[in-house]
């Protein structure tokens, strides 16, 4: 009986060491924005399940809504086609004036603003605990570290780290995740936008006197090769000053519900 | 118990736990507690397996959990492999299996893995953190009845 005893604490050990060793494998492979191999096949075996479970969760979900509100839902799709031909319409526009951006930001020798592809990507996991998602997309598909993670309500976090098939993003309320971050105002403060949490981020200012107020709109900077400029992060919970170190506090509620999201752009 | 079975749940058991984890766990998210189906998995499986068994699948389980969140593999691994031990040390009490022993099982060994996540990696908040803690043990001992009750359907029954 002691020798098993002894024998499960040497096992219980030798997957401690085992462990210690993954995590150090991860750690490097993390360094260099890639996944290592062991994360890599295993997301690559039990992606296709969750894909399965998520299919039949929505269709379940989808069924019984739709058995319990076919009226409305008929309504509402009727008005969703006609804002979807009057978003085309628009849509052409932005484009018209970004081409016309690019092509003045050419003729004075700048490159052109980042982000102006969008890959659409299905949201595959949601850990909230470690403020991560992962996404259907990887290096396949041209995604790389650093690239910004969008939906229709603003930024959803910052890709971390990336795998051929798949990507992890690193939520807004990510604490190791800092974000070139203005307010919308004219002139605007800038700031760097930083996590603390699970929906609570903050943004300081060095400016102690910068103009910001609860209820300010809070929008990505563009002082990143990565991040474009203008997406929305979120809006000025409270302020708070600092006098010792000279700096203005502003916490934000970030602008996405990251519960109900299933559908996301990382933008190029 | 027949060993096919018994080694098939082993080996199937975390692969549908961690979909689960990954496809179900946000969709079941509950006064912002989030139900840990791989450790549900670990502490009702190892009211049927030996402490060896038990450890290994707490092993794989953190591994798993590890690798698809992205997060530290080191402190999944270690938190999830000890609570597998300690849910395999259980045994020794002689305790006969009912889903009352699974629920507190699956509370149980949370709260160990929690605990043991808190001194590898302290959280912010230690007042937040307490509350998720009892939190996600209490979901997880209910979500541990149904999973009870499926294992020993396809374990125990002749």
């Amino acid at each position: 009986m002691k020798r098993r005893r002894g024998g499960d604490i040497i096992l219980v050990i030798v997957l401690c060491v085992i462990g210690a060793a993954l995590g150090r494998l991860q750690s490097q492979s993390r360094e260099k924005g890639s996944l290592d191999p062991v994360s890599s096949v295993i997301a690559k075996t039990v992606n296709p399940a969750t894909k399965v479970v998520d299919t039949v969760a929505d269709a379940t979900r989808d069924f019984l809504s739709g058995i319990f509100s076919v009226r409305s839902l008929r309504a509402e799709n009727r008005r969703l086609k006609s804002e979807q031909l009057a978003t085309a319409l628009y849509q052409e526009k932005v484009e018209a004036l970004q081409r016309e951006i690019d092509e003045l930001r050419k003729l004075n020798g700048l490159d052109s603003t980042p982000g102006r592809q969008k890959i659409s990507a299905d949201v595959i996991g949601y850990v909230p605990r470690e403020n991560r998602i992962t996404l259907s997309i990887g290096s396949s598909r041209g995604v790389i570290p650093g690239l910004a993670v969008v939906c229709p309500e603003g930024v959803v976090g910052v890709v971390s780290t990336v795998a051929p098939a798949s990507c992890q993003v690193s939520l807004l309320g990510s604490a190791n995740l800092i974000v070139g971050a203005m307010t919308q105002r004219n002139p605007p403060s800038v700031g760097l936008l930083q996590g603390a949490g699970a929906n609570t981020t903050y943004i300081d200012f060095n400016d102690p006197k910068a103009e910001v107020k609860a209820g300010d709109l809070i929008m990505t900077s563009g002082f990143s090769e990565k991040i474009p400029r203008g997406l929305i992060l979120g809006r000025v919970l409270s302020v708070e000053d600092n006098p010792e170190l000279g700096q203005r506090r502003a916490n934000v509620f970030p602008s996405v519900n990251l519960g109900s999201i299933r559908e996301v752009f990382v933008l190029r | 118990m027949r060993a096919w079975r018994y080694w098939f749940v082993a080996i199937v058991g975390p692969y549908i736990a961690a979909a689960f984890q990954q496809g179900l766990a946000p969709r079941f998210t509950f006064v912002g507690i989030v139900p840990d189906f791989l450790l549900v998995f670990v502490a009702v499986f190892a009211l049927f397996s030996s402490r060896p068994a038990a450890t290994a699948n707490g092993f794989f389980a953190g591994l798993l959990e590890g690798a698809l969140a992205g997060v530290n593999l080191t402190h999944y691994v270690l938190s999830r492999t000890l609570a597998g031990f300690f849910g395999g040390a259980a045994s020794a009490f002689n305790f006969q299996p009912n889903m009352g022993v699974a629920a507190l099982m699956a509370a149980a060994l949370t709260a160990i893995s929690q605990v043991l996540l808190f001194f590898l990696a302290p959280p912010s908040g230690i007042g937040r953190f307490l509350g998720d803690t009892i939190g996600a043990a209490m979901y997880n001992g209910v979500l541990a009845i149904p999973v009870y009750a499926l294992l020993r359907r396809i374990l125990v029954t002749p």
